[in-house]
């Protein structure tokens, strides 16, 4: 019992001795330190799925994106697409740049970041998010661009030898006043683009490619908007190889999994 | 019971000390207080009593007392060096400070007084500045401290006006007490210097951002060593990571933090000489300087400390807000995000440099380049292209074929070579080859390697195609001259006779 007691009392003091660490750090924070924001302790919490698409993924059911593509759901968790390419995406900041607002009190002054994501294999997405701190922006913009991840299809110039590495036909996109134009291009070319577009086809895994443009491309984001318009109609171009429709028309991943999904959700442990 | 017991214990500030001085396990003290507590039977608040009579009890002193002075003292006494060091955590800074007589704004700068009749002397601190500006130039900036982040280009700036008489007479003038008159600048009555400092804020915060997304694709990827530790981080996001999950030290998150490499050298000289980060007292030996920070926690720097204000972007966002206006603003609209989030806000003009296909001069855009080719040298890329019906890929294989004979300083038209780029612009000039563009059926235009780009990241091949001309095309009908002058019926006659070839 005595020792029942000490085992209590250490996990207490120990538990104690931790809780009194964090309460320093809370108390820090109350402080003057805490203007200074860190790096969260607990980045990676479990993910408790909202959607059903969500816990399809969660409990693997779902194993590639384009099983969602294919049905054209839309994604509205971003650990969605983190678990399913999460492997090899790479997040880029493009801008940050600073926006004001005139408000009652004077101006409002926040940083707004255009961050752009891809796996240099057939996936982009971009996003865009304002807030006060850049670090709190850029989060706020990776997690939308991962939301808007977007396929994109590779074609050949000439002899369809060793994999795809161009746009398969021409495909124009446009945003605003820009039109933006992909031409397919041999190998070896490289991506002939202007600077920021360039980024954005060199993420979406398209190796050679021509540009042109249209439109007031000063507006970058709107450049950069029509680009990104411009590879996803990739995908929405109907070629001779697809008029071939695929026979087996399967089942929505809702229906075929719907025992799983009539499972009421595991509530947390209280 | 015993977590009861516990929590009116950290509520007593020696309390506190006990509980940390328990955690940590030092001197040997055992962890005394539940045989104590079971045993006693009060539940009084004064739980600290206790554990001093067991301590007693362990030197050999066997009665337990629970009020008596003396075994109060002693026990204390005991713990007299920690309990120094722990008690005057938080509140010593508050003490200094209350006992400087500095003020708040207090800063170390170094910047040279920029008005005239002045002999230039270096001011070393922010006090002297004002106090300078006083008394010699009879200024007085009202909240001087918003902008010193952007102190030298603002008196520069100030320099300049102060000599306008139209900007003097709307100064205000103020007596101080030594009946000195005394010019105030201040932005609220005069709203010209509002304008000013938003302007000068603006573009420090732009040029602050610039150095950031430098420091972001290149210092932020070097290996940096630990301050506290010898572990070596490969990137800097790893190294926060590092030194808040090991030693939790947090200053930060990169991303929101410019000139890191600056800002860490600063804390790294801090601790080489032997200096705590927090509370800013000297110690003797490094590991004495470690045992300190170990034990009051302070592995975070001095948040009153004003040279770090400029390490951080948020305190460049509008004057006279630093982070800890922010701080506070925290319950302001967080919620009216999603209006922001429109792409049109990205103004930025993109400057290719594009070289001209046969002289030396360098554009800013594709179409400056153009019309450079159009005046110097007579070669109007778009006409040929009209006249010749060439595709998109074939005005692509004639630029890189073009690109490609000037390299080797050879004219096009003739395949003549020439020793030097000079010669060969001089032919071209004389022979008029600009315009002599190879016939289609010349055999460079099946050639693949013209389809390569000649030059890496060729500008013009991106610029060529620059519709703008016909950008109407779509929009207006375009109507024959002549039409408009055939009557109503002529028209309907030609519009049945198209029916009926249907």
């Amino acid at each position: 019992m005595a020792d029942s007691g000490t085992a209590d009392s250490r996990g207490g003091r120990g538990g104690f001795g931790r809780g009194f660490g964090r309460g320093g750090d809370r108390g820090r924070g109350r402080g003057r330190g805490r203007g200074r924001r860190g790096a969260r302790k607990e980045d990676d919490k479990e993910w408790v799925p909202v959607t059903k698409l969500g816990r399809l993924v969660k409990e693997n059911k779902i194993k590639t994106i384009e099983e969602i593509y294919l049905y054209s759901f839309p994604i509205k968790e971003y650990q969605i697409v983190d678990r399913l390419i999460s492997t090899t995406l790479k997040d880029e900041v493009m801008k940050i740049m600073p926006v004001q607002k005139q408000t009652r009190a004077g101006q409002r002054t926040r940083f707004k970041a255009f961050v752009v994501i891809g796996d240099s294999n057939g996936h982009v997405g971009l996003g865009v998010k304002c807030s006060k701190e850049v670090a709190t922006a850029i989060r706020g913009a990776i997690i939308l661009a991962k939301l808007s991840v977007i396929p994109v299809r590779r074609g050949y110039w000439g002899s369809s030898l060793g994999e795809p590495h161009t746009v398969p036909c021409k495909v124009t996109g446009r945003c605003g006043s820009v039109i933006a134009r992909l031409v397919p291009a041999p190998r070896g070319t490289g991506i002939v683009a202007a600077p920021t577009p360039k980024k954005l086809l060199q993420l979406a895994g398209i190796t050679d490619c021509y540009t042109t443009s249209r439109g007031s491309t000063r507006t970058l984001g709107n450049f950069v908007k029509a680009t990104f318009a411009a590879i996803g109609n990739t995908y929405g171009f109907l070629t001779p190889d697809l008029w071939k429709d695929s026979d087996e028309i399967k089942q929505s991943p809702y229906q075929e999994f719907s025992d799983i999904l009539a499972k009421a959700p595991d509530k947390r442990k209280s | 019971m015993t977590d009861g017991q516990w929590t009116s214990v950290t509520n007593a500030r020696h309390g506190n000390s006990r509980i940390n001085k328990s955690s940590f396990g030092t001197r040997g003290r055992i962890k005394p207080s539940y045989k104590n507590n079971t045993s006693s039977s009060t539940n009084k608040s004064s739980d600290h009593l206790n554990k001093n009579s067991y301590n007693n009890n362990i030197n050999n002193n066997n009665t337990y007392t629970f009020s008596s002075n003396n075994n109060y003292e002693q026990g204390f006494s005991l713990l007299n060096e920690d309990e120094d060091e722990n008690d005057s955590s938080d509140d010593s800074l508050e003490q200094e400070n209350n006992d400087n007589s500095l003020k708040p704004y207090h800063i170390e700068l170094s910047l040279k007084c920029p008005f005239e009749n002045c002999q230039h002397e270096l001011i070393s601190n922010s006090t002297k500045l004002i106090d300078h500006l006083k008394e010699l130039h009879k200024l007085r900036f009202v909240n001087l401290h918003h902008v010193y982040l952007i102190i030298e280009r603002y008196l520069d700036i100030w320099s300049k006006k102060i000599n306008d008489d139209n900007v003097i007479q709307q100064l205000k003038i103020e007596v101080d007490n030594e009946g000195n008159k005394i010019y105030l600048i201040d932005p609220d009555k005069f709203p010209d210097d509002k304008i000013l400092r938003e302007k000068l804020q603006l573009d420090k915060l732009n040029e602050v951002l610039q150095i950031q997304a430098y420091e972001r694709n290149n210092d932020a990827k070097l290996e940096r060593k630990c301050l506290f530790c010898k572990n070596i981080s490969e990137n800097r996001t790893i190294l926060f990571r590092h030194m808040f999950t090991e030693h939790n030290f947090n200053i930060g998150l990169p991303d929101n933090l410019v000139n890191v490499n600056d800002f860490l050298t600063i804390l790294e000289d801090k601790l080489n000489n032997l200096q705590c980060l927090y509370c800013e007292k000297r110690f003797t030996t490094p590991a004495v300087l470690r045992k300190h920070m170990r034990k009051k926690k302070h592995f975070k720097i001095n948040a009153r400390n004003r040279i770090y204000d400029k390490f951080y972007v948020i305190n460049y966002l509008e004057p006279g807000k630093n982070w800890e206006t922010f701080e506070k603003e925290n319950y302001e609209s967080d919620e009216d995000y999603n209006k922001d989030d429109s792409w049109d806000d990205w103004n930025e003009e993109e400057y290719q440099s594009t070289n001209c296909l046969y002289c030396t001069n360098v554009s800013s855009t594709a179409k400056e380049c153009l019309n450079h080719m159009i005046k110097e040298h007579n070669f109007d890329l778009l006409e040929i292209r009209n006249k010749m019906g060439l595709d998109f890929y074939q005005t692509v294989i004639l630029i890189n074929y073009i690109r490609y004979n000037v390299n080797n300083n050879t004219c096009m038209a003739c395949l003549t070579n020439y020793e030097n780029p000079k010669e060969l612009l001089h032919h071209m000039n004389n022979e008029n080859c600009f315009i002599k563009v190879p016939s289609l059926d010349n055999e460079f235009w099946k050639d693949p390697k013209y389809l390569l780009p000649t030059i890496q990241d060729d500008p013009l091949l991106v610029g060529f195609e620059d519709l703008s001309d016909d950008k109407d095309d779509d929009l207006l009908l375009h109507i024959p001259d002549n039409t408009i002058e055939k009557t109503p019926e002529n028209l309907e006659e030609q519009f049945k006779h198209l029916l009926k070839i249907n």
